[in-house]
């Protein structure tokens, strides 16, 4: 019957059979290109906005801890604006009654400081005693500051030094014991910021204490400088609030942020379903299931059969840990590392004598469908993504998550078909060893009475690097859906 | 004559032109892609028609096969020839559309008879590609297309089996009885087309 004459004439006859196609085929078929273009432009959209979201995501996050830090800059600045003014008024509550000269020294001082930072309230403390106590004796804790604060020599210490020239000689004299105690109390806070402003306090003091002159001070300036120190230290005690209330409450929370968003780690796992993909985040079953290799080629010309065998879905899992750390109230940056576990299978026949096989230095089958043989590939994973909480209601809450993974080829028992050979043989140099997959998934949280937290949900993973840079795996992706389970190991904090 | 003259000019403008051509294709030009199509869509036309009932069909499976194989250009190789990976495409693609189609599903019944005894004597083929092509199609779509994969594509009735999930018994059994109901109306086709010249 394969000798019939019908069959050869039949082909004879048929070879050449051809028919115009009507002129609606062609824009039929370009409208599908078309649609099949956009659908593909619709999918990098998306993975273009997952991309941005996670750049922006991780640009906030690296941008808040500079935030922190400016916040702590500015509000000391604000500090010194407002404190500034109650400061005015301590100052010339006292000095009304001792120093006329004190105002310009202060207004001089203030104009020149008002944008300092912390360390220029603590000069105003200074000047605030010193001019209190003598109405000049206010320029040796600034050059004392100045010491400290190398960033603002230039800018003070000529005036200020010029005044301390012009004025010392005369009102160094009385008022050494004030200044000193004056100085001293408000040192600490100068000393903070560096011991070589100790160090001129203490000379100061001793300066002044060495001076023979400052024992003809009579009662009543005591008394004066004694009432400015009270009130000095009361200015010193308001600022030293308003740094607590403002600038202390900014950092404070900062800190309390900080505290509150460690790094939290969970062990992660997932189990489901793993496939090579012929389309990009497409269809994942073939559009000809009956394209498949066959050791036969038939009786007709044409070799129609000596092609791959289509993928078909195999189980996968993943196991690993994950690292959270939380960027905002909602959102929160997720990595870690994983074991991940694809499988595919694909129809293969007997399997080669043993000659052919180790030409190719492993196991090789023929093309047929005799058998499945199912591809393993190992990965391990380093997962980076953003995590968005979207409702929390009672001990459930529900987290949407997104991102990257770069997952490296640790081993593969893959085959390859080659179409020269005619057979199905593994050749690990083919594949991408470093793959980069987009990763998505829901998670609905549980949080359990010892407060630790246990999730589940769907993940889909998505191949953005090609399987294989060659034979039956080029142009092919990895495609996974999964269900994920997650066990916080960290308790939560009241 | 002149249609072979015609159909081998076609050829060798397929085999020649074709490397940049499956370049700009691949590229995603839409006039390489109309290029290609305008080459290949009639003898392609040809092997969806012999598959299908209709010529409404026949295009509509055209189409199909040309998405396809716009999409999937990027894989074919050019070890073999184009023409023939097309035609792969076609072939597989008329199949996909029998089993999706429901009216051509209902029709596909595959039943496991007994291997029918086989007329010896092949008819005479005086009729046209075309005639011959409308006789196959006049077939029950089970047997039209187990005809046509073994005795036009060169299938073997192993492959076939695998094809359509049958066995190869069945695939025999019915291109049996294809090929004597074929057979039996291309002769009496011809007795016709005799009586008709000759006036007898």
């Amino acid at each position: 019957m394969e000798n019939d004459n019908l069959k050869k004439k039949v082909q004879e006859h048929l070879s050449g059979l051809s028919f115009q196609p009507s002129g609606k085929v062609w824009p039929k078929v370009e409208e599908q290109l078309k649609k099949e273009k956009k659908r593909r432009r619709i999918i990098f959209f998306w993975l273009f906005g997952g991309m941005l979201l996670l750049g922006s995501g991780l640009l906030t996050y690296f941008n808040y801890s500079a935030k922190n830090k400016n916040i702590v800059s500015s509000s000391t600045v604000k500090n010194n604006q407002i404190e500034n003014f109650p400061a005015d008024t301590a100052y010339s509550s006292v000095d009304n009654k001792i120093n006329p000269l004190q105002k310009s020294t202060e207004n001089s001082s203030n104009g020149t400081f008002s944008a300092d930072t912390l360390h220029s309230k603590n000069r105003h403390k200074n000047i605030a005693a010193q001019d209190a106590g003598t109405g000049i004796l206010a320029h040796q804790s600034p050059k004392a500051f100045v010491t400290a604060n190398k960033n603002n020599e230039e800018v003070l210490y000529p005036s200020k030094k010029k005044q301390v020239s012009n004025a010392g000689k005369t009102r160094m004299r009385f008022k050494p014991a004030v200044a000193g105690t004056a100085a001293e109390e408000v040192a600490p806070a100068v000393a903070n910021a560096n011991s070589a402003s100790k160090q001129t306090v203490s000379k100061d003091d001793n300066t002044v204490i060495a001076d023979p002159e400052m024992n003809k001070n009579t009662e009543e300036k005591k008394i004066a400088s004694d009432t400015a120190v009270v009130a000095v230290n009361k200015q010193e005690a308001v600022l030293k609030k308003n740094t607590d209330t403002l600038d202390g409450k900014i950092t404070e929370e900062g800190r309390q942020k900080k505290k509150k968003s460690p790094w939290k780690y969970s062990l992660v796992s997932h189990w489901g379903i793993s496939n090579v993909g012929k389309e990009f985040l497409g269809k994942n079953s073939s559009r000809f299931p009956l394209v498949y290799a066959s050791s036969s080629t038939g009786t007709g010309q044409i070799n129609i059969l000596n092609a791959a065998s289509p993928f078909s879905k195999g189980f996968a899992f993943g196991v690993g840990v994950e690292a959270k750390k939380k960027i905002n109230k909602r959102l929160s940056f997720i990595t870690g590392i994983q074991y991940n576990y694809f499988s595919s299978g694909l129809l293969a026949g007997d399997q080669s004598d043993s000659s052919a096989a180790n030409m190719r230095s492993g196991i090789a089958f023929f093309p047929g469908a005799t058998q499945t043989y199912s591809n393993h590939f190992h990965f391990i994973s380093i997962p980076a993504g953003l995590q968005a909480r979207w409702f929390t209601k009672n001990s459930f809450s529900g987290d949407m998550n997104f991102g990257f993974n770069i997952m490296e080829l640790i081993s593969t028992n893959a085959l390859i078909y080659d179409t020269a050979a005619k057979l199905y043989y593994d050749k690990k140099s083919v594949f991408n060893k470093t793959q980069l997959a987009f990763n998505a998934g829901l998670q609905l949280n549980y949080t359990l009475k010892n407060k630790l937290e246990l999730s589940a949900g769907p993940q889909f993973t998505q191949g953005i690097i090609q399987v294989g840079k060659d034979y039956n795996y080029k142009g092919k992706y990895f495609k996974l859906w999964a269900l994920q389970v997650k066990y916080l190991l960290d308790k939560k904090r009241k | 004559m002149q249609r072979y003259v015609r159909l081998s000019c076609q050829l060798i403008c397929m085999a020649t032109g074709n490397e940049s051509l499956i370049k700009d294709c691949i590229k995603g030009n839409a006039k390489a892609q109309q290029e290609l199509f305008d080459s290949y869509a009639p003898v392609m036309l040809g092997i969806c028609y012999r598959y299908t009932k209709s010529m409404d069909d026949a295009e509509d499976v055209l189409q199909d096969g040309f998405v396809q194989v716009f999409k999937n250009i990027k894989q074919y190789r050019s070890e073999g020839e184009l023409g023939a990976w097309i035609r792969r495409i076609m072939v597989n693609t008329s199949l996909n559309f029998l089993k999706r189609n429901k009216r051509y599903r209902e029709e596909m019944v595959f039943e496991d008879s007994p291997l029918h005894p086989t007329v010896e004597e092949t008819p005479e083929l005086i009729l046209q590609a075309k005639e011959l092509a409308a006789i196959i199609r006049q077939l029950p779509t089970g047997y039209q297309t187990i005809f046509n994969l073994h005795a036009v594509e060169g299938y073997s009735h192993v492959e076939i089996a695998v094809m359509l999930g049958i066995t190869e018994g069945t695939s025999r059994s019915q291109y049996a009885r294809a090929r004597n109901l074929l057979g039996e109306w291309i002769n009496k086709y011809n007795s016709e087309e005799k009586r008709v010249r000759y006036g007898k």
